[in-house]
């Protein structure tokens, strides 16, 4: 975990003048390096010692100064069929979680596994090694995804261990450090990509060697479009990180088509066809793709027929695929379901209405819970025939947890959001969350509160009235959360939003 | 447009802590009913008779005694017992002495409180618990014939020729032999000294006034035979002047005195010889063996196992069921077929229960066998 | 509860359960002598096995009131209270022989049969009037709070009208929440247009509209008068207000659905008036019927 107790990063901080030190933060602002001094650490491995889990929780990112890792799988690939179940408190959630890495896993069967990191993992020996240059947990670190692969170090093993805000900065600033990292991938990670894909698998080593000097990667924001459907044609995508949405417009509105990830690609299509673009792709969070131009792609289809032919059967099955979608999808209104923050959330509490009989149980079972305090208000905005009642929906980006001054808002090892006993009551969590999640009680009067444990002296001492904000913390530790376990209709729902609403 | 935020916050999150109206609404309906139910319960307890809790009224011979619930329930709020039923009512055993006879409690078969319904009306269904081999019985259709087989009842009397329109004396009907006895449900008997004797009786001689008396045995007979004629002599000595005199028997000197004795016994030998003669006088109906009239046997119930009662079917003309002008001889059985009952026992018209016929508490138990 | 294909097994069991009990029952009826009756051996297992199923569909009242404690989902309580509520009704017959009774079994039997006809209801409610709901009140809150968005909602059009911005920042007055973000609308005033028109307009119309029991009077109550009334203001105010008049538009007619809800939501909770106080007398008169019966044997 990078967090100890207190909320700080684990490890040797480090002064102005050691990072400016490290030659990955050459060109970055000084006044900027010198107010995020806390969000970055240096920290020693010894020989064995494990740097990060697979599965855990995170929201940093590691680069390598000076030794080797090895990155693994611990979780055999071979245990795909829920044997290697997660024990314990959250063995639920945990397994929900893993479930879908093990889905994304099974997509990749036939070559390679996908990690955020450099390289890829193949499937048959799942190991691979990181040196003095690396950068891993990115993804863990820009959208609060789990570790992907745990990660040990191999001999004494120096690290710099940060949060976002240094990513960003050495990203945008360091002059070397895009490059680096771009380099680093279309050496190492390039080939294992593309041929992991079972399409590619013909490429020869020649060709990929010929493309990596010509395709680049190119970063894009939450919501950013990367290509309009009706659009000219002109690349192939290949997804680095992040989630890219695919929809097409229909006469009831925008129509999901479907999510890719990392490891997949996009916009074959449009060069196959017309060259014109069959549909809108959208990055949903920060996603970076790798950009084949046209030329390139002509030449590969030029020299692999085997690769077109493929190619151009995939394309005929989705454009089938598509069209039958479109036909039977009632049209999901993608721009609620964006403007609403739903792909935010990873666990978000619905009530399908159709069901509901607003009988009001689900609060009073909150209320009952949690010392007679509800932590859920029915009542927000809908989204097809659900409503989104307000509850914490577990954001990828936990907007909540920015500028906490005690840092007492926080994921603990799972993916609810707590917030702890030390919570001074300043209200800026609730004024951050976009959702009206959080909300401040009094504890005055010896309503006991989740503070009961007893953190004595924050009420009296600002002479204000004692409160604390509150949030809905999933019931962690059930297998349900008391609200969805005491629906008498089975009308509310917690559920992954990607999940349950886009495969509907 | 307001923002989910905008719509949560201007709910107070502490709302649920106050019963909304509905709610309390339903907690006071609740409590109200309640306490309404337990308030009837209660009253109705305290002075309502036999209150709230019975099925229905008494049956109809109860009515006079429907409040007065210590009569049957000795103890308050505890089941009738049988001696509270056997202080005012008195049954037979159900089977003759010397068998195990079943003992259940007369509440068993006999359900009070089920209305105005007749308590002797038993439902065939508790037959059937013992006599299971009656319970392929569940119509009167099933039922066995009766048992009409030929008998010798050592009494021969032609129906048909006593039912004949040129009958001597005029015609006869049923009821002038087949009395009904008062306070019974069979006839009485038919007797020779009622019934026959004015066709039927038998003088020892034709000028002899007194009939012979029935029913007294050979050996008595004689006697009276005998006591008859010395009175008859006595009366009338011309009557003993025989066309032929007595001193006239062989062996005997003429002229000597007659010998009245064997003279007598002569006599008295010769009139039960008419007497006896096969197919007139005595034997006309009688049988006779070695010792004397063999007495008739002629059951007063032909049903031992059930009980017919003539009077409940008076409305009924006998030929009916009997068809006695029919009957010439003495052994045909003229008990009717099961199927002249069945004309008005079937559902929907007479009862067909059990125990219509064959009642559990009989007269005579020692008739069932 | 909507009835969904979950619901078949628990269909499938309770046919079985209650066919099984009609064999047993016609077995039993036809071989009594005097007919089926609630004292009799099969008459009082009936009779028990009504009153298990009637007492475990009176549990779900208990197990609403801990809804936090883990005994199993109230969803899968509330199909066994359908389901074995629903199995009540045959063993109920069966157990009385198809027969009222005295006056106590006559009151209980009537109870019972009020019920579970309610009960009956209730679920046939359940499965259409939510979907109206959700049709018919895009702006549906939590009815508990029907009566305090209404004063907020009020208090909106006040804003509006005073030209203040939209939504509406008030001072705590649920007491414990802050953090509340206003969202001021572009609408904001610029000293220019004369709000008279509309001040009066709140006061004569909106007002009165918005009050508890204003719905009934108003004229803004009937969606056409409503249109006519907004029409007529948007003459009388400033062109540049027109904007405001559509927003107070859109609040009153947010208003009349409030109502809708009100009256949609008793429909759906009415019949609990009924069905959850007479399953009340019910159990306790059954409670009585049973303890005399058995103490009489």
């Amino acid at each position: 975990m990078p967090l100890d107790t207190e909320g700080r990063l684990e490890g040797e901080p480090l002064a102005l003048d050691q990072l400016r030190g490290i030659p990955v933060f050459e060109g970055c602002s000084e006044a900027l390096l010198k107010k995020n001094l806390g969000a970055v650490v240096r920290r020693r491995f010894r020989p064995g010692e494990i740097i990060c889990r697979e599965g855990e929780f995170g929201s940093t990112a590691f680069y390598i100064l000076e030794g080797e890792a090895e990155v693994f799988l611990r979780t055999p690939v071979a245990h795909l069929e829920g044997k290697a179940r997660v024990k314990g408190l959250f063995g639920g959630i945990t397994s929900f979680l893993q479930s879908l890495v093990r889905r994304e896993e099974t997509r990749a069967r036939k070559g390679t596994i996908p990690i955020d990191a450099p390289v890829d993992l193949s499937l048959d020996r799942p190991e691979a090694t990181l040196s003095a240059g690396d950068l891993f947990g990115e993804m863990t670190c820009m959208s609060f995804y789990p570790r992907s692969a745990t990660v040990r170090a191999r001999g004494e093993v120096t690290v710099l261990e940060m949060l976002r805000n240094i990513l960003d900065l050495l990203k945008r600033g360091s002059k070397g450090f895009k490059e680096q990292l771009d380099r680093a991938y279309k050496e190492r990670a390039l080939a294992t990509h593309l041929k992991a894909m079972p399409l590619f698998e013909g490429l020869t080593d020649d060709f990929i060697d010929g493309l990596r000097e010509r395709v680049s990667l190119v970063p894009y924001e939450p919501g950013k479009v990367i290509c309009k459907q009706g659009d000219h044609a002109d690349r192939l995508y290949l997804i680095r990180i992040g989630f890219v949405k695919v929809s097409q417009e229909s006469p009831g509105g925008e129509v999901i088509l479907k999510y890719l990830h990392r490891g997949d690609y996009f916009g074959e299509m449009g060069l196959l066809g017309a060259g014109k673009r069959t549909a809108t792709c959208t990055a949903l969070d920060h996603v970076e793709l790798v950009e084949i131009g046209q030329e390139d792609f002509a030449r590969m289809m030029a020299e692999f027929p085997a690769i077109r032919k493929g190619l151009e059967e995939t394309a005929r099955v989705h454009t089938a695929e598509n069209a039958k979608r479109l036909e039977q999808l009632a049209s999901v209104s993608v721009d609620d379901f964006l403007e609403q923050g739903l792909m935010q959330a990873q666990s978000l509490l619905l009530i399908d209405l159709d069901r509901c009989t607003r009988c009001d149980e689900c609060v009073r079972a909150c209320a009952a819970t949690h010392d007679g305090v509800t932590r859920l208000i029915r009542d927000g905005l809908r989204f097809d025939r659900y409503l989104v009642p307000t509850s914490c929906r577990s954001c990828h980006d936990p907007l909540c947890m920015v500028g906490c001054p005690v840092g007492s808002i926080r994921r603990r090892d799972s993916l609810e959001i707590v917030i702890e006993d030390w919570c001074i009551g300043c209200g800026l969590c609730a004024r951050n969350c976009p959702y009206g999640n959080i909300n401040m009680h009094g504890i005055g009067g010896g309503a006991g509160e989740e503070g009961a444990a007893g953190k004595e002296g924050q009420a009296e001492k600002g002479g204000k009235p004692a409160q604390k904000a509150i949030t809905c913390d999933l019931c962690a530790g059930w297998k349900e959360p008391t609200c969805v376990y005491a629906c008498p209709h089975e009308a509310a729902l917690r559920v992954d939003p990607k999940e349950f609403l886009i495969r509907r | 447009m307001k923002s989910t935020k905008d719509l949560a916050q201007r709910i107070d999150p502490g709302y649920h802590r106050h019963r909304h109206p509905l709610r309390r609404l339903r907690l006071l309906f609740s409590v109200g009913l309640v306490a309404a139910s337990a308030a009837w319960v209660g009253l109705s307890f305290g002075f309502a008779g036999e209150g709230i809790y019975v099925r229905a009224g008494m049956s109809r011979a109860h009515g006079p005694i429907a409040d007065a619930c210590s009569r049957c329930h000795v103890d308050a709020f505890s089941p009738t017992v049988d001696a509270a039923c056997l202080s005012c009512h008195t049954v037979g055993p159900h089977v003759p002495a010397g068998k195990t006879p079943p003992d259940p409690e007369c509440g068993a078969c006999h359900a009070e409180h089920k209305g105005r319904t007749l308590l002797v009306e038993v439902a065939d269904g508790h037959c059937n618990a013992c006599h299971a081999s009656h319970r392929t019985i569940t119509t009167l259709e099933d039922h066995a014939q009766f048992p009409r087989e030929p008998r010798d009842q050592h009494l021969r009397f032609n129906h048909r020729a006593h039912l004949a329109e040129d009958l001597l004396q005029g015609p006869l009907q049923c009821g002038d032999c087949h009395r009904p006895r008062p306070a019974s449900p069979d006839f009485a008997p038919v007797r020779f000294d009622t019934h026959c004797a004015r066709c039927h009786a038998e003088r020892l001689h034709p000028e002899l006034k007194d009939a012979v008396p029935h029913g007294l045995g050979l050996p008595r007979l004689r006697e009276w035979a005998t006591a008859a004629l010395v009175r008859a002599f006595l009366e009338n000595p011309r009557l003993a002047e025989p066309r032929s005199r007595p001193n006239a028997a062989p062996g005997r000197s003429p002229g000597a005195p007659p010998d009245w004795t064997a003279m007598l016994l002569a006599k008295t030998d010769a009139a039960l010889d008419a007497l006896l003669t096969p197919g007139r006088g005595c034997l006309l109906c009688h049988d006779r063996d070695a010792e004397g009239i063999v007495p008739p046997q002629v059951p007063s119930n032909w049903m031992p196992r059930a009980s017919f009662d003539h009077k409940t079917h008076r409305a009924q003309a006998c030929e009916g069921c009997h068809r006695a002008e029919t009957v010439a001889d003495a052994q045909t059985v003229d008990l009717p077929g099961v199927q002249s009952c069945q004309a008005c026992h079937h559902d929907g018209g007479a009862p067909t229960a059990c125990a219509t016929c064959h009642p559990y508490h009989p007269r005579d138990a020692a008739a069932w066998r | 509860m909507l009835l969904d294909r979950s619901h078949r097994p628990w269909a499938i069991l309770t046919a079985l359960l209650a066919g099984v009990s009609f064999l047993l029952y016609a077995v039993y009826a036809s071989r009594a002598p005097d007919g089926p009756r609630g004292g009799s051996a099969p008459g009082l297992a009936f009779g028990i096995a009504a009153s298990v199923c009637i007492g475990f569909a009176a549990l779900l009242g208990a197990r609403k009131r801990r809804p936090h404690y883990r005994l199993g989902r109230v969803a899968t309580w509330l199909k066994g209270h359908l389901w074995l509520g629903a199995l009540s009704l045959p063993l109920v017959l069966f157990h009385a022989g198809f027969r009222f009774g005295g006056t106590l079994t006559s009151v209980l039997m009537g109870a019972f049969l009020a019920v579970y006809v309610t009960g009956v209801m209730g679920l046939v409610l359940q499965q259409f009037l939510p979907r109206v709901m959700t049709q018919s009140l895009p702006q549906e809150t939590v009815f508990e709070q029907l009566d305090h968005v209404r004063e907020e909602l009020l208090a909106e059009a006040e804003h509006m009208v005073k030209g203040e911005g939209g939504a509406v920042a008030r001072p705590k007055s649920a007491g414990r929440v802050q953090g509340r973000v206003v969202e001021s609308r572009a609408a904001a005033a610029e000293a220019g247009p004369d709000r008279n028109a509309l001040s009066l307009f709140l006061e004569r119309q909106l007002r009165p509209y918005f009050a508890k029991d204003g719905a009934r009077r108003s004229r803004l109550a009937d969606a056409s008068a409503r249109a006519a009334l907004f029409e007529e203001l948007r003459r009388t105010v400033d062109p540049a207000l027109h904007p405001v008049t559509r927003d107070l538009e859109a609040l009153a007619a947010q208003r009349d659905q409030i109502e809708m809800q009100r009256r949609l939501h008793l429909w759906l909770h009415g019949w609990l008036l009924v069905h959850v106080p007479l399953s009340y007398a019910m159990c306790f008169l059954g409670a009585v019927h049973a303890l005399m019966a058995l103490y009489y044997g």
